[in-house]
C-alpha cells in the first residue's frame, strides 16, 4: 500500500513538470500533438527507470560506501547519456521505430526529470524498490504533463489571443494555468 | 565590440531560452535563493564554456552532445562543492536543483552555439554575459515573489527572518510554482508589448519621411 501511495504522490501530488518545473521546456516543445507527447513520455519513462534506476544503484552501492557521492552527478549524466545512446542504436535496426523516436532523441539527454528523481531519492534515502517505484512515477508524470500541454497547445491554435501575448506568452500562462489547476491535488496528504 | 553585438542581439532573448529557464524558476521564491542558483549559474556556465571551447578542436562531432554535458556536469560539480563549503545554508535551500543546473536547455544551447566554435576568451565573456542575463531575470523574478508573495524582503534561504514590509503577503499565490510561471508569462507579454509598439513607431517614422 505504501508503495502505491509513494508511486500516486510522484504521479500526482509531486509532479516533477508541475511543482518542480523540471522537463517542462521538453514537454512544452516535444508535445505538438497527443500522440508525439504519449512517444516521447514513453521513452522518457524509459530512460528515467534504466539510467536513473542505474546511476541510483551505482550510488548505493559504489559511491556511497566509498565516500565519492559528490560524483553522482557526472557518472548520473553518463549513465542516462549512454541508456539514451543505447535506445538510439536499438531504434536505428527498426526504421519505423526510428522515424517515430527521432524527434525526442534531442531532448532526452538534457531532461531534468531523470537526473532530478534520481537525486530526490538520494535527498530522500529511499530503498531501491521505492526508488524504482519514483523513477516510474516520473516518467509517468512527464506524460501526463505533456499530454496536458498538447491538448493546450492544440486549443491555443484556434484562438487570436492579443497581439503582446501571441505566441510563448500565452503558451506560458496557460501552462501556470494548468501548473495552478494540478496544485489542487496537494489536498490528497499520500505520505 | 564583442560586448557590443552581444548585448544587442541579447535584446531578443529567444522565447526557447526563458522556457529553458524553468527548473531554476521554482527556486526563484525569495530574493537569497534566487541570488544562489544564479551565481551558481552564471559560474558554472562560464566554467564549462571555457571548457568546451579549450577542447573543441579534440571533441568529435559525433559525440558533442555528451562531451558538453560531462564538462558542464564537471563544471556544476565543482561550483556544489565550493558552495557547499562556503554557504552550506544556500546549498540546503537549493537541495536537488543545484545538480540538475548541469542538463538545463540554457547550458547546453550555449555550449553548443557559441564556445564550440570561439577562443576561451570571448566564450567566457559569452558565459559571463548569458549568466549575467539569466540572473537579472531570476533576481527579478525572486524580488516579486518575495516581496508580494511572502510581503518580506531579504529573508534567509530557508525563509526565515528578514524585513517585514507589507503586514501580509499581498498575493500569497505568488510564492506558489505556478505564481513563477505567471510572472513570466506577463514579463514576457510586457517584453513583446514595447517591442511591437516601438516597431510600429519606427514604421510610422518611416512613413512621414
Amino acid at each position: 500500500m505504501e508503495y502505491v501511495l509513494l508511486l500516486l504522490a510522484a504521479i500526482l501530488t509531486d509532479n516533477f513538470v508541475f511543482t518542480k518545473f523540471m522537463g517542462i521546456e521538453q514537454s512544452f516543445v516535444s508535445s505538438e500533438k497527443a500522440s508525439t507527447a504519449l512517444k516521447g513520455g514513453g521513452v522518457v519513462t524509459a530512460v528515467s527507470l534504466v539510467g536513473g534506476g542505474l546511476a541510483y544503484l551505482l550510488y548505493r552501492f559504489v559511491l556511497s560506501p566509498l565516500e565519492i557521492s559528490f560524483l553522482t552527478l557526472p557518472v548520473g549524466v553518463l549513465l542516462t547519456t549512454a541508456v539514451v545512446a543505447g535506445l538510439e542504436a536499438a531504434a536505428a535496426k527498426n526504421s519505423a521505430l526510428e522515424e517515430m523516436l527521432r524527434a525526442q532523441f534531442p531532448m532526452l539527454t538534457t531532461n531534468a526529470v531523470i537526473l532530478g528523481a534520481v537525486f530526490l531519492a538520494i535527498q530522500q534515502d529511499l530503498g531501491i524498490g521505492a526508488a524504482f517505484l519514483l523513477f516510474l512515477g516520473a516518467g509517468i508524470g512527464y506524460t501526463l504533463a505533456a499530454l496536458a500541454f498538447s491538448s493546450i497547445r492544440e486549443r491555443l491554435c484556434h484562438c487570436t489571443p492579443p497581439a503582446a501575448f501571441a505566441g510563448i506568452p500565452i503558451m506560458i500562462t496557460a501552462a501556470a494555468l494548468a501548473v495552478m489547476a494540478f496544485s489542487g491535488f496537494a489536498g490528497l496528504h499520500f505520505l | 565590440m564583442l560586448l557590443k553585438t552581444k548585448l544587442k542581439s541579447s535584446d531578443k532573448l529567444s522565447a526557447l531560452q526563458m522556457l529553458a529557464l524553468c527548473p531554476a524558476l521554482a527556486v526563484t521564491t525569495t530574493l537569497s535563493r534566487s541570488l544562489a542558483i544564479s551565481g551558481a549559474l552564471l559560474v558554472s556556465l562560464t566554467l564549462s564554456a571555457v571548457l568546451v571551447s579549450v577542447l573543441r578542436k579534440r571533441i568529435s562531432v559525433k559525440l558533442r552532445v555528451p562531451v558538453y554535458l560531462l564538462l558542464s556536469s564537471f563544471s556544476v560539480t565543482m561550483v556544489y562543492l565550493i558552495m557547499r563549503a562556503v554557504f552550506p545554508a544556500s546549498v540546503m535551500a537549493l537541495g536537488i536543483y543545484l545538480p540538475v543546473l548541469a542538463v538545463s536547455c540554457v547550458m547546453i544551447m550555449r555550449l553548443e552555439t557559441f564556445s564550440a566554435c570561439n577562443t576561451p576568451g570571448p566564450a567566457a565573456l559569452d558565459g559571463l554575459i548569458t549568466g549575467a542575463e539569466f540572473s537579472v531575470i531570476m533576481l527579478g523574478c525572486g524580488f516579486i515573489r518575495e516581496l508580494l508573495g511572502t510581503g518580506r524582503l531579504f529573508a534567509d534561504p530557508f525563509g526565515q527572518g528578514g524585513l517585514k514590509i507589507f503586514p501580509a503577503a499581498p498575493v500569497s499565490f505568488l510564492a506558489q510554482p505556478a505564481g513563477a510561471l505567471l510572472l513570466i508569462g506577463a514579463g514576457m507579454a510586457v517584453f513583446q508589448y514595447i517591442q511591437i509598439r516601438s516597431e510600429k513607431k519606427a514604421a510610422a517614422e518611416l512613413e512621414t519621411v
